[in-house]
């Protein structure tokens, strides 16, 4: 299932499709490691609902929603 | 002349430890040619060899994102280093190598410092070392830089590279460890596009003195520094044009191709040299710590328990008691000793006078503060070294979100508490400019260690049974104006949209004590350097213009003296504020030049020998609302003139430091002025 990562539940996995945001942060993902085909685990959010903390390429990477929004993934299942 | 090596190394990767490790005390800080922007410098101790390294700042890539990765990037590419020492954390392989990549690119000789390597045989896990430096082509040594393992064997590996690495241009053949050239990481289409503009541009690049193989990859990524320094004809550049859009796939753009390439690489790599234990997404300690610090219930409450904690040991008994014992030190025994041999050796009554009351008094009302300022050091240092600031940026970027702010810009405010120069430094991680700007205004409303003896000395002798009550509402007062000031500046003069979020969360690591150590051990070096310095200047001519009017006469009353004269000037702006007096609008000046200042010269001023007779005088002197009204001032008013040059040459604007400045003093005046008058009517 193609879906958005924030729309990921916490502890699950997925792959990563695309990249839809543009700019300055679209660059410092990709750099950051998030291409596609990349392995990007749902961690949790912040206490306060946000950011974000996934695992990717086995680090732990945070971002805010608004970001992850612009990240599309495919689930396994 | 010795060989000269670049450090460069991703942000938590154990950069400045490897550099503390090579360099022992042989540090010295210098200016980036150019840009006037700190750069660390030490000299190589190991076995007489003659080189020095350059740390540079923690970067994840060459892009030209934050400014921390612009300085890096320009400091390879204009100074031309002989050699990169890669520091690379072999406990998270797959992003560190990213950099390398980038960095083998630029055709300068490279060995790769491989660090941590005993926690990575700790997990259990192995990395084939012949074959990483096989398929990277790059000479890899295991290090451990906090054990101090593998030092010897990678010094000697970057003097063997600095000296034979550059026979063919970066390309070299080594007998001695079986390597060959280095692969080539991109394939298929992407590999003949780069051959095709490295054709195109070759001549451009000679001529400009550019890498080939980084400018063609750079070109493609679309990177506009090099656009600009390549300055290439239109018809090169619509040749570049058509090669770069046949590339682009559905999912794949211009910007992507490059990074996927590498880290495709860079997979095909780490899979054939890393055995792990567990498999990915096992639970690590550090995991199992976040998921009590970062719990959705307890982060907060945790994170404000531990502020508490560090605030309460600092202020609290512990730090109250080391300070007694050091002013009983300084200003009793050490006093009087010098005392009684001045008179024994006939010294005139002005220089017993100089030397004992404005000299040691001065002085000593501000070492000892020493203790507490390094107790509250020591804590954020442990907080910094164990990863658990970019924890308190992850719990706190939606409250500061709300401000217009990002979590990045806690840490350098909270670095504040600690000291306003590396706080203001520490801004260098933001990449938005705008956000930069509002944190490094903000930050000294931050309660600077240095401000702490100033309200030691008024909470002596006014409130010594509610010390935890006054000095939490200051911190909190500075916290809540520098919110406040957020929200004005951002609806005033620094509009603009949010500014992203993205950062890594490092693995926490157990400060070591030799860290810590470095740490204090600078802190006391900076403070004795001060103390002896700009405070010892200061106190003899704070003692001076007391002791003289300006015919330069004795004056028996120190109020027709040559401060008291200025001060007199000066006090009507502070009287709305409740300290309208000549003694208080000195001292609060003098603390522009340090904020101990202001205790150096009230002892002096007010004729006090030792920290508990300057209390006395002090009740005398104020009230318990105009107290604390000096001490708000204190915490708002403009920082130290060390601070200031910082947020100068950070701001790198005369207009903005100027409009920071002004900005700092009205608000600091405005909120004296409400709290004096709330005071007033409470107390």
């Amino acid at each position: 299932m193609i879906i958005e990562l924030t729309k990921l539940k916490v502890g699950q996995k997925s792959r990563v499709v695309s990249l839809t945001c543009t700019g300055a942060v679209r660059r410092r993902i990709i750099d950051m490691g998030i291409t596609p085909g990349a392995v990007v685990v749902m961690r949790k959010a912040a206490p306060l609902g946000d950011p974000l903390e996934i695992n990717v390429r086995g680090y732990e990477l945070s971002l805010r929603k608004a970001e992850a929004q612009g990240i599309t993934v495919e689930t396994e299942d | 002349m010795g060989y000269r090596y670049a450090l460069v190394g991703n942000p938590n990767c154990g950069k400045t430890t490897l550099f503390n490790a090579v360099t022992g005390s042989n540090q010295y800080v210098g200016n980036w040619p150019g840009v006037t922007v700190e750069k660390k410098e030490g000299k190589i101790t190991h076995d007489n060899m003659d080189a020095s390294i350059v740390d540079l700042p923690g970067i994840y890539s060459l892009s030209p994102y934050s400014m921390e990765e612009i300085v890096t990037r320009n400091y390879i590419l204009d100074e031309h280093p002989d050699l990169i020492v890669n520091i690379v954390d072999a406990t998270n392989l797959e992003r560190n190598l990213y950099l390398s990549m980038q960095l083998a690119e630029l055709g300068i000789p490279m060995v790769i410092a491989l660090n941590m390597i005993d926690v990575v045989e700790k997990n259990g896990d192995n990395i084939d070392i012949q074959m990483l430096s096989a398929m990277l082509g790059i000479r890899v040594v295991p290090i451990s830089a906090a054990k101090g393992t593998g030092i010897h064997k990678l010094l000697h590996a970057a003097n063997h590279e600095a000296e034979h690495g550059n026979d063919s241009a970066g390309r070299h053949m080594d007998k001695h460890c079986n390597m060959c050239a280095p692969p080539d990481i991109y394939t298929g289409p992407v590999r003949s596009a780069i051959l095709k503009i490295e054709r195109l541009i070759s001549d451009d690049c000679n001529e400009r003195g550019l890498p080939l193989r980084w400018s063609a990859v750079k070109l493609i990524e679309g990177d506009a520094p090099t656009l600009e320094t390549l300055a290439l004809r239109d018809a090169a550049l619509s040749r570049i044009e058509s090669i770069v859009s046949e590339l682009e796939t559905k999912n794949i753009d211009r910007e992507m191709v490059i990074a996927d390439q590498k880290y495709q690489y860079i997979c095909s790599v780490t899979a054939k040299c890393v055995t792990r234990a567990h498999e990915a997404g096992h639970m690590t300690l550090s995991d199992k710590i976040d998921r009590v610090v970062t719990n959705k219930y307890l982060a907060i409450p945790l994170f404000f328990g531990l502020m508490l904690l560090i605030f309460y040991i600092t202020f609290g008994a512990l730090g109250a008691n080391l300070t007694n014992l050091v002013d009983g030190l300084i200003n009793d025994t050490f006093a009087s000793f010098v005392r009684e041999g001045l008179v024994r050796v006939g010294a005139s009554d002005w220089a017993v006078g100089l030397v004992c009351d404005g000299v040691i008094g001065g002085l000593g009302a501000v070492l000892s503060f020493l203790p507490q300022i390094l107790l509250l050091f020591f804590f954020l240092s442990i907080l910094e070294d164990s990863g658990y600031m970019a924890r308190a940026a992850f719990i706190m970027d939606r409250a500061l979100h709300s401000i217009g702010l990002s979590g990045k810009s806690f840490v350098p405010m909270l670095m504040g508490f600690g000291c306003s120069v590396p706080a203001v430094m520490a801004t260098r991680t933001l990449e938005n400019e705008k956000d930069r700007r509002i944190t490094m205004m903000l930050i000294p409303f931050m309660s600077c260690s240095a401000k702490m003896p100033v309200y030691s000395m008024f909470i002596l002798a006014f409130f010594p049974a509610r010390r935890g009550l006054v000095v939490g509402s200051l911190y909190l007062l500075g916290f809540l104006v520098a919110i406040a000031a957020a929200l004005v500046l951002q609806k005033t003069v620094l509009k603009g949209g949010h500014a992203p979020f993205v950062m890594e969360l490092p693995p926490y690591r157990m400060p070591t004590l030799k860290t810590l150590g470095l740490h204090l051990y600078d802190k006391i070096k900076d403070f004795m350097t001060k103390a002896g310095t700009v405070l010892l200047g200061a106190s003899v001519v704070i003692w001076f213009c007391q002791y003289f009017n300006f015919s330069l006469h004795h004056v028996e009353n120190s109020a027709e003296s040559i401060l008291g004269t200025v001060g007199s000037f000066l006090a009507p702006i502070f009287a709305p504020l409740g300290f309208g007096d000549w003694k208080s609008s000195v001292s609060m000046i003098s603390g522009l030049i340090a904020r101990e200042s202001i205790v150096s010269t009230m002892g002096i001023l007010q004729g006090a020998g030792d920290t508990g007779m300057l209390s006395e005088l002090i009740a005398k002197a104020y009230t318990p609302a105009s107290a604390y009204a000096f001490m708000v001032f204190n915490l708002l008013f403009i920082p130290c003139m060390a601070a200031v040059a910082t947020l100068r040459r950070e701001m790198n604007s005369r207009k903005w430091t100027a409009l920071a400045l002004g900005f700092q003093a009205v608000t600091a005046w405005v909120i004296t002025f409400i709290v004096y008058q709330v005071c007033k009517v409470i107390f």
